[in-house]
């Protein structure tokens, strides 16, 4: 049952605890490793022991610590370490994913292969950004 | 003067003014054609009759009938002096009517200062008489007029610039002018009086004054002012100004009519404070739809992906857990409550809500709101003590189920894990008061105002960043309220907040 780890990580940040869960479960059953927080200041928290994801899949709307507030946090503090993904109900999802220079978006509600793709599709996308500088050295 | 002179009769014959001459002892020794005809008679017919003749009937100018003596030419016989201007009506029975004359009488003396001739004229003045009280009719009509007009009316005269005639309504309270001594006024001073003003406070030029405009620059003018009574009152007045002129072109006064458009202005900022309070509630309410559209989109996709999650699974030839099942029924009941919460505010706002009551334990709801909030969160930490005996109100105990529920979920949703809830009952003989305690944020003054409203700004702002409807605590109110009862909150930011409801314990249950 438990698929071959493709030794990606994750971080899925959202109050949502179900939405969370559900993700991380079919996220896990696809080989990635996953990491969740239901606000940013969670999510901090995380990093701050030392995990540094390859994608962090990011709701706006939190309590505590909203995503842009997060996102700020973020770039000032691991610059474009890892892309970010906006995860939203919002209508100016493109919008708001440009407000945080955020690599894409995936608009709620989503169908789990839609989100697997589009993961993979942001997975390409950075690491070719990442290939013309210089690449990513992973922290700590 | 002797009648019988050609001459000199010619000339009498063509004056405008009738004349007697009569003897000492009243008898007519002559009169002109015109006299004649104004006592009803002719030259020749009138010739010979005395003061006293029946013919005549004069009359005062108040109808009554003057006395012989009162005859022109018996005050001359008698008093040896001439009288001026004296009014004498001159009843005609064949006309039924009544000629107007102005009379003047003198005696004429002989060598010895006898009296020899009494000679009075009349002068016809029955149509000015006409005119005159037709004149002075009108001029009381038009008086009666400007006096039931609710517009003030103020003249002023351009010679002297001081007012000439202000009518009831200016007079009045209404304008608050003083009604003596309106020639006093110059008509500049009215700015001061009134302490005019425009519309948006500003104070007024003396060459803004309407009334000045229209006395020196000769304008019409229509235009709205603000004025001050002197009992304070604030008025806003249409004003509109105009040159009076004279028969030759040239101004000879200044009117001046002002209409209270107070009312109307009261009305108009009524009615755009209504319509800016309806265009409020209606984004309200979309706001609102957004928000709801939101809450049930989450769970929703949430629900979705479970499913999705156990098709894949099942395709893989794996089993789906019971848990995912668990999960999805979580979801579903989510998503029902959120319906049930939509629905039950429709029915509050139609009125057609209605509780089934009976008499119950209080105790038994808040029991089963805590069991099942324990359920929803294991991890929270909430205390009640039970009261030893039951307390038994008329309640619709699912309602009040749903209310406690309310106030729980509140509590946690704002509260860390580890911060208790306190669930507290206070019994006295008239009220049972329930309360729900927690150690969060605590709420804004200005947030406590809201929280109980559907559809406010605050209720939608706050639903958005706690990510529920906003609607709870509107519904939590209307269940109290249809059970007579309270509800409210004490809250301090930094320090917690208590809601609490109060129900009435009735005489007999």
């Amino acid at each position: 049952m438990n698929p071959k780890p493709n030794g990606k990580t994750i971080l899925v940040i959202d109050d949502e605890a179900e939405l969370l869960l559900t993700i991380k479960e079919y996220l896990e059953s696809e080989g990635y490793q996953v990491f969740t927080a239901d606000n940013g200041f969670a999510a901090m928290e995380v990093m701050k022991m030392g995990m540094i994801p390859n994608l962090i899949l990011l709701d706006m709307k939190m309590p505590i610590m909203n995503g842009w507030e997060f996102a700020l946090e973020f770039l000032n503090k691991h610059d474009h370490m890892s892309p970010i993904v906006v995860l939203t109900a919002a209508g100016d999802a493109e919008q708001r994913a440009k407000d945080i220079s955020a690599i894409g978006w995936v608009e709620k509600p989503f169908n789990l292969n839609s989100l697997l793709n589009k993961i993979k599709l942001y997975e390409r996308k950075s690491n070719k950004a990442a290939e013309l500088p210089e690449a990513p050295s992973p922290s700590i | 003067m002797r009648g019988g002179e050609p001459g000199f009769s010619k000339l009498l014959e063509n004056l405008r003014v009738g004349v007697v001459v009569h003897a000492p002892d009243t008898t007519v020794l002559y009169s002109n054609q015109l006299a004649a005809q104004l006592l009803g008679l002719t030259a020749q017919s009138i010739k010979g009759r005395v003061a006293s003749d029946t013919h005549w009937r004069f009359i005062h100018e108040d109808g009554s009938t003057m006395q012989l003596s009162e005859f022109p030419v018996n005050r001359v016989k008698n008093s040896l002096a001439p009288i001026k201007n004296q009014l004498v009506g001159i009843f005609r029975p064949e006309e039924d009517r009544v000629v107007w004359a102005l009379c003047n009488a003198y005696p004429e003396l002989n060598a010895e200062g006898e009296l020899s001739e009494i000679v009075v004229n009349f002068t016809d003045i029955t149509e000015e008489k006409k005119i005159k009280e037709d004149l002075s009719e009108l001029t009381r009509l038009l008086q009666a007029a400007l006096n039931q007009s609710q517009a003030g009316v103020v003249i002023a005269d351009a010679r002297t610039n001081r007012l000439k005639y202000i009518n009831q309504a200016a007079f009045m309270m209404k304008f608050g002018l003083p009604g003596e001594k309106i020639e006093d006024i110059d008509a500049s001073t009215l700015i001061s009086f009134w302490k005019m003003t425009h519309l948006d406070g500003s104070p007024v030029k003396a060459e803004e004054m309407p009334l000045n405009r229209a006395l020196i620059q000769q304008e019409k003018i229509s235009q709205e002012f603000k004025i001050k009574l002197p009992n304070f009152e604030e008025r806003v007045v249409w004003v509109n100004a105009a040159p009076i002129f004279g028969p030759s072109g040239n101004i000879i006064a200044g009117i001046l009519v002002l209409l209270d458009t107070t009312d109307r202005h009261q009305l108009e900022t009524e009615l755009k404070r209504a319509r800016a309070t309806a265009e409020t509630a209606t984004i309200m309410k979309s706001r609102f739809l957004d928000v709801a559209a939101h809450e049930l989109r989450t769970p929703i996709t949430v629900f979705t992906l479970l499913i999705q999650f156990a098709e894949q699974q099942l395709e893989k030839g794996n089993p789906v857990q019971l848990s995912t099942l668990k999960r999805l029924a979580i979801q579903a009941e989510r998503i029902s409550r959120l319906v049930v919460d939509l629905l039950d505010v429709s029915r509050l706002e139609r009125g057609v809500l209605t509780l089934n009551l009976k008499p119950t334990d209080i105790s038994s709801p808040i029991h089963d709101a805590i069991g099942d909030f324990k359920l929803r969160k294991p991890d929270r930490k909430i205390s009640f003590t039970k009261p030893e005996t039951p307390i038994h109100l008329n309640i619709d105990s699912l309602r009040i189920y749903q209310v406690i529920s309310n106030l729980l979920d509140n509590a946690s949703k704002y509260t860390a894990v580890e911060s208790p809830i306190e669930v507290d009952l206070t019994v006295n003989p008239k009220i049972v008061r329930l309360s729900v305690k927690d150690y969060g944020p605590g709420i804004s003054d200005q947030e406590q105002g809201v929280l109980f409203t559907p559809f406010s700004r605050g209720s939608v702002e706050l639903a958005d960043r706690s990510g529920g409807l906003g609607l709870g605590l509107f519904i939590c109110r209307r269940i109290i309220e249809l059970h007579r009862g309270t509800i409210g909150l004490k809250s301090k930011l930094g320090e917690g907040s208590t809601f609490f409801f109060e129900l009435p314990r009735e005489e007999k249950l």
